[in-house]
């Protein structure tokens, strides 16, 4: 989620709005009205007015407003954001992404290693928001994901999300992200199932073939066998699967055989992807027992990709730059930053495969693959 | 065994010492290649738990160091998996349609009768409609039918009844409903075909080798081999009905023993997709004429050997030609998926996955069966009559429980602690049979050993770890060609 600065007035609590243009017609409550410059009229009908730098703020509007401090305003028709007094503005949706997501909770019964977010016990869910935002989002909207955290701690929350996904955003793939430890209890499997139907996808993370290294990474004892156990329930309950690792020093020579594992014991995965370590929260702070260069752990990438592959298994590629990859894992490797986050590296200038490359982690900048250079013009 | 100063315990496990190595393979069909001495350090207790190997095992369920519940239960779910073919129970139903035919092969071992020996030879209408009945009680929920004979298109007017009248039940009962016909395509003609297109019919047919091979054994009733006819007739069906509606199976005899690659290039010569080579089967004129035309099974298995080498080079140039009974074998060493074989699985395929139905209405467990009663009179394996008794009679029997129950080969001495069990199975009237004729006395060890020989064939090549072996293999196992399994732009991930 991008958050920007700027000046709010008007405003006692934070506000949740979607944004209209005035020429659309639209307005109601949680409408905010993005004014891009000048005169605007008949503000009333709206329940806040978004302006960009330029604008002057006249002292006749009682409603609030939201102050960009920067030239020209980064949102666009349909976001969903969040004003608050302080003038902060945060944008939880965007209309046009396809990685947008809610976030119901910052606690989590794991502390894995190289979490990018790290969890915050005892702090506040974001249920109500989650459900508040859902409520204003697109109708059309295709594809919205649910993180945390842990968002199955937020049991009762999650099935409400869910159901509001189900109302309001009946044509988007949900894509649950969990650790998958709650769901050893089938009867929870079930109800996701029933409440989720066939849009929704879990994503689980494994990150290895024993439970000793998955262990480890998760710093959590029974972890591993808890997500097993989760997992069989969501095939039992025909949940869509993605399996997911996180490729670290700590579990990368073992890809081959967690590789040969995830086939014999779940082929009922529906995607298995391997995914490249995002440097920040709390993977940055336990760097040295996690970081691997992506060009020392190809053999082993390429070789569990391979045994995949023969078995017929669908496998992607995430958050590796095409240019650390050999050309033929090119057609599995997927951008999968979402927008927000990726930039580009200084070398990235001049690569011929910029458009199709996935970039980095806006946090990547110290911890690249010494493999990363400009790809010269190649013929696909 | 002494679990004292030990850190770890070990879960059910076979092995075999094979040179430097030793093949470990578990219930569930996980197979582990351990040096002999890192072997001997883990049955003792004294494998290091942070080696490679001892995670590897630990991954596949031979050893556990904690979480024994958890892992017990992982293995039972696995199990499960691998005999899944147990909760269809029949759905292979195999009609003999008539007992004619117009061919007399010197290895029948369906003891067919000559073409005009008269309609008491034919299934009737009524019988083929009680069959059809019982078939269709079946709890599984794939209905497979395969028309047998003799030749079954000598009475393709009962072919028809059989197939529209299990059209008209499956409109109430809903199952997936398939026809093979196994047919020597002598008697085909434009008719039959057009039968055949409009009711999406597979062929399995016979096709021996180059003409010198398959007129050796194959001959037409008038005279004369049917090498001419069978082929012009095979690309015939081929264009009609597609290549792959038909496929074509070889029996092995004193003929091909020695010049089988002969065999592959003639199948790859008429566009057949695959080869199932067998080994003759005892039984009938096969019996009769075994010391005219039998092989020893030594022969086989170098005739085999030979075959499966040639397969794999042409496969590594890049021809899809999977050998279809290694294929089955690879795709249960490999894959943790279930593979239902009735003359190969345990229990026994044998009533309980396929069943057949001779012209009048009696049913046997297996073709076998019946060629046994054919053979001697023995009706051991005979399970009913469709006229007289019904579903439950002949399935619900003393009498087959007890034919099942017989054939676990978990339970079998010597098949019990083999290192190959989880892979095998059995095939209880071929054994009876060599039992009561004592002519082959050794029945049970015949087929221990050429399932044994084939086994150590398919390890021996992944013991290599070769790649393009490898990529051929699973190229066999999940249909698809060399290219595709190289090829990652068609991984299905990325659609």
């Amino acid at each position: 989620m991008k958050s920007y600065y700027g000046k709010s007035f008007n405003l006692m609590e934070p506000l949740l709005c979607k944004i209209v243009l005035q020429s659309s017609g639209v307005s109601g409550t949680n409408t905010a009205c993005l004014c891009s410059s000048g005169w605007f009229s008949d503000v009333q009908r709206y329940s806040a007015v978004i302006l960009d730098s330029s604008a002057l703020v006249h002292n006749s509007i009682s409603i609030p407003i939201f102050q960009f401090s920067q030239n020209g305003t980064p949102i666009e028709e349909g976001d969903v954001v969040l004003i608050e007094p302080s003038g902060l503005l945060t944008v939880l949706y965007k209309k046009q992404s396809l990685t947008n997501s809610v976030l119901l909770t910052e606690r989590c019964n794991c502390r894995c290693l190289m979490c990018p977010q790290p969890p915050r016990n005892g702090s506040e869910d974001w249920i109500d928001l989650s459900l508040r935002t859902i409520a204003l989002m697109d109708s059309n909207t295709q594809a919205l994901g649910i993180t945390g955290g842990e968002p199955t701690l937020v049991w009762d929350g999650l099935i409400k999300v869910l159901s509001a996904c189900h109302d309001f955003i009946p044509r988007a793939s949900v894509h649950l992200l969990t650790n998958g430890r709650i769901l050893k209890d089938y009867d929870k499997a079930e109800e996701l199932a029933e409440v989720g139907g066939k849009n929704l996808f879990v994503g689980v993370p494994l990150y290895a073939d024993i439970s000793d290294i998955h262990d480890t990474l998760l710093r959590s004892k029974g972890a591993f066998w808890d997500t097993v156990e989760g997992l069989y329930n969501l095939e039992r309950a025909g949940i869509f699967v993605e399996l997911r690792t996180v490729i670290t020093k700590q579990n990368y020579m073992r890809l081959p055989q967690w590789a040969e594992y995830v086939f014999r014991t779940m082929p009922f995965v529906g995607r298995v992807v391997f995914m490249g370590l995002e440097p920040i929260g709390l993977a940055l702070e336990n760097i040295d027992q996690l970081w691997i260069d992506p060009a020392d752990y190809l053999p082993q990438l390429e070789q569990a990709i391979k045994i995949l592959h023969r078995r017929d298994m669908p496998v992607l590629i995430y958050n590796h730059q095409l240019c650390t990859l050999p050309t033929y894992l090119w057609p599995i490797a997927v951008k999968s930053i979402s927008d927000w986050k990726i930039v580009y590296m200084p070398e990235c200038d001049g690569c011929s495969v910029k458009a199709s490359c996935g970039g980095f982690f806006f946090s990547a900048q110290l911890y690249k693959s010494r493999n990363i250079c400009p790809v010269p013009f190649v013929e696909l | 065994m002494s679990r004292i100063n030990s850190t770890y315990g070990f879960l059910p496990f076979r092995f075999l010492r094979q040179g430097k190595e030793t093949l470990l393979v578990n219930d569930v069909g996980e197979y582990y290649f351990l040096k002999n001495q890192a072997f001997d350090l883990f049955v003792n207790h004294e494998l290091e738990t942070r080696s490679v190997e001892f995670q590897d095992l630990k991954a596949k369920g031979f050893v556990y160091d904690g979480y024994l519940p958890q892992t017990i239960d992982l293995l039972a779910t696995k199990y499960r998996t691998k005999k899944r073919f147990l909760y269809d129970f029949t759905s292979l139903h195999m009609f003999v349609v008539t007992r004619r035919c117009n061919q007399k092969c010197a290895y029948c071992h369906a003891s067919s009768i000559q073409e005009d020996a008269g309609d008491i030879h034919d299934m009737n209408y009524v019988t083929a409609r009680k069959c059809v009945e019982i078939a269709f009680r079946s709890p599984s929920s794939c209905i497979k039918i395969e028309f047998q004979g003799g030749e079954p298109l000598l009475n393709f007017n009962v072919v028809k009844e059989i197939v529209e009248y299990a059209e008209e039940l499956n409109e109430s009962a809903n199952k997936k409903l398939e026809f093979v016909i196994c047919t020597n395509l002598v008697a085909l003609n434009e008719k039959y075909l057009e039968y055949m297109e409009s009711k999406d019919i597979m062929v399995s047919t016979s096709l021996d080798g180059p003409q010198h091979i398959h007129d050796a054994c194959r001959k037409l009733r008038l005279g004369g081999g049917s090498y001419d006819i069978v082929t012009s007739h095979l690309s015939w069906a081929m264009e009609r009905l597609g290549r792959d509606k038909i496929s074509a199976l070889m029996t092995v005899t004193l003929h091909s023993v020695g010049r089988l690659p002969e065999v592959i290039d003639e199948y790859i010569k008429q566009e057949l997709g695959s080869i199932f080579i067998r080994a003759m089967n005892p039984f009938g004129s096969a019996f009769r004429n075994w010391p005219r035309v039998g092989c020893t099974l030594d022969e086989f298995l170098k005739g085999y050997r030979q075959a499966f080498d040639y397969i794999i080079q042409l496969n590594v140039q890049g021809t899809h030609f999977p050998e279809v009974f290694a294929a089955l074998l690879l795709t249960r060493i490999l894959t943790p998926f279930s593979t239902g074989f009735v003359d190969l699985q345990s229990p026994t395929g044998a009533g309980i996955s396929g069943v057949i139905y001779d012209v009048n209405g009696d049913v046997y467990v297996s073709d076998e069966a019946r060629m046994l009663s054919r053979t001697t009179g023995d009706k051991t394996f005979c399970i009913g009559n469709v006229h007289s008794d019904s579903w439950n009679d002949v399935f619900c029997s003393h009498q087959l429980r007890k034919i099942i129950s017989a054939s676990c080969i978990e339970a079998m001495p010597g098949c019990a602690w083999c290192v190959f069990q989880p892979y095998c199975g059995a095939d209880p009237v071929r054994n009876h049979f060599a039992h009561v004729t004592g002519q082959l006395s050794n029945g049970h060890r015949e087929f221990c050993h050429m399932n044994r020989s084939l086994f150590n064939l398919l390890f021996d090549y992944l013991s290599l770890k070769n790649d393009e072996i490898e990529d051929v293999f699973w190229s066999w196992i999940t249909h698809r060609t060399l290219d595709e399994i190289r090829d990652y732009s068609t991984n299905i991930g990325v659609a």
